[in-house]
């Protein structure tokens, strides 16, 4: 099945708008979500039963 | 990572750093869209009596005499790993990039955080310097994510003969030229 030029010149566009807005993001938000990312990772590598990885410990927020 | 940086700024309130700025992936991450790392790299200016051959042993005496400790080749400070790198390279790249630093203000908790961070531009620099796949990765990324200032990344590639480096890159990411 072919993939219409333009819907995938729609997506495109749009994965591109999401990276701006997050690079808007304040900083400290940028790191809750770098945190979120390395705890999926190890996640991901425990189920897999390899040694985990570094996790970024925060002070957890109220 | 606001306790962290409170430890930071106070290296420096005591003396024992000079300055210093976030760079590396999370410098990076301060400009574009998050992305994964491992640790969280601070380029120092270290006091002229410093040792030469060891010029941080009195930032990590320092900081393991508060108890901080080495988790492998990282310094781990209040849960963040930290590499600290010298800012003292032969050609002055990491020197005129924590110069050039951008004052930041991390709002993690009750009060905000003073921090600094290298400029996209220096990141670059830095990154085609380095040159490794995932670092020319980061310098598309900060071309099209971060406010450069594409007149000062030529300026500083010409500056610190990174001419070859951005050749590679231009290569790689033909999208960026």
């Amino acid at each position: 099945m072919a993939i219409d030029p333009q819907v995938m010149e729609k997506i495109y566009r749009a994965k591109e708008e999401r990276r701006r807005e997050q690079a808007r993001l304040p900083f400290h938000e940028k790191i809750e979500i770098l945190v979120t990312i390395q705890k999926r990772a190890d996640g991901i590598l425990r189920s897999r039963g390899r040694p985990g990885r570094i996790v970024w410990k925060l002070p957890s927020r109220s | 990572m606001e306790a962290t940086l409170a430890v930071l700024n106070d290296l420096v309130a005591r003396g024992v750093i000079e300055k210093y700025a976030i760079g590396g992936a999370v410098g990076a991450i301060f400009w574009v869209e998050p992305f994964d790392t491992i640790d969280l790299d601070v380029f120092v200016f270290l006091p002229a009596d410093s040792p030469p051959l060891d010029p941080l042993r009195m930032v990590f005496a320092d900081l393991e005499g508060r108890g901080y400790s080495f988790e492998g080749e990282f310094l781990l400070i209040e849960g963040v790993p930290v590499q600290f790198l010298p800012a003292d390279d032969p050609r002055g790249l990491t020197q005129a990039a924590l110069e050039q630093a951008v004052a930041a203000s991390y709002l993690g908790g009750a009060e905000p955080v003073p921090a600094w961070v290298l400029s996209p531009e220096y990141l670059i620099a830095i990154a085609l310097d380095v040159h490794r796949s995932k670092d020319y990765e980061r310098v598309a990324r900060l071309l099209s994510e971060a406010p450069v200032d594409r007149q000062l990344v030529s300026d500083l590639i010409e500056r610190f003969d990174l001419t070859a480096a951005w050749a590679v890159f231009v290569r790689r990411y033909p999208e960026h030229t």
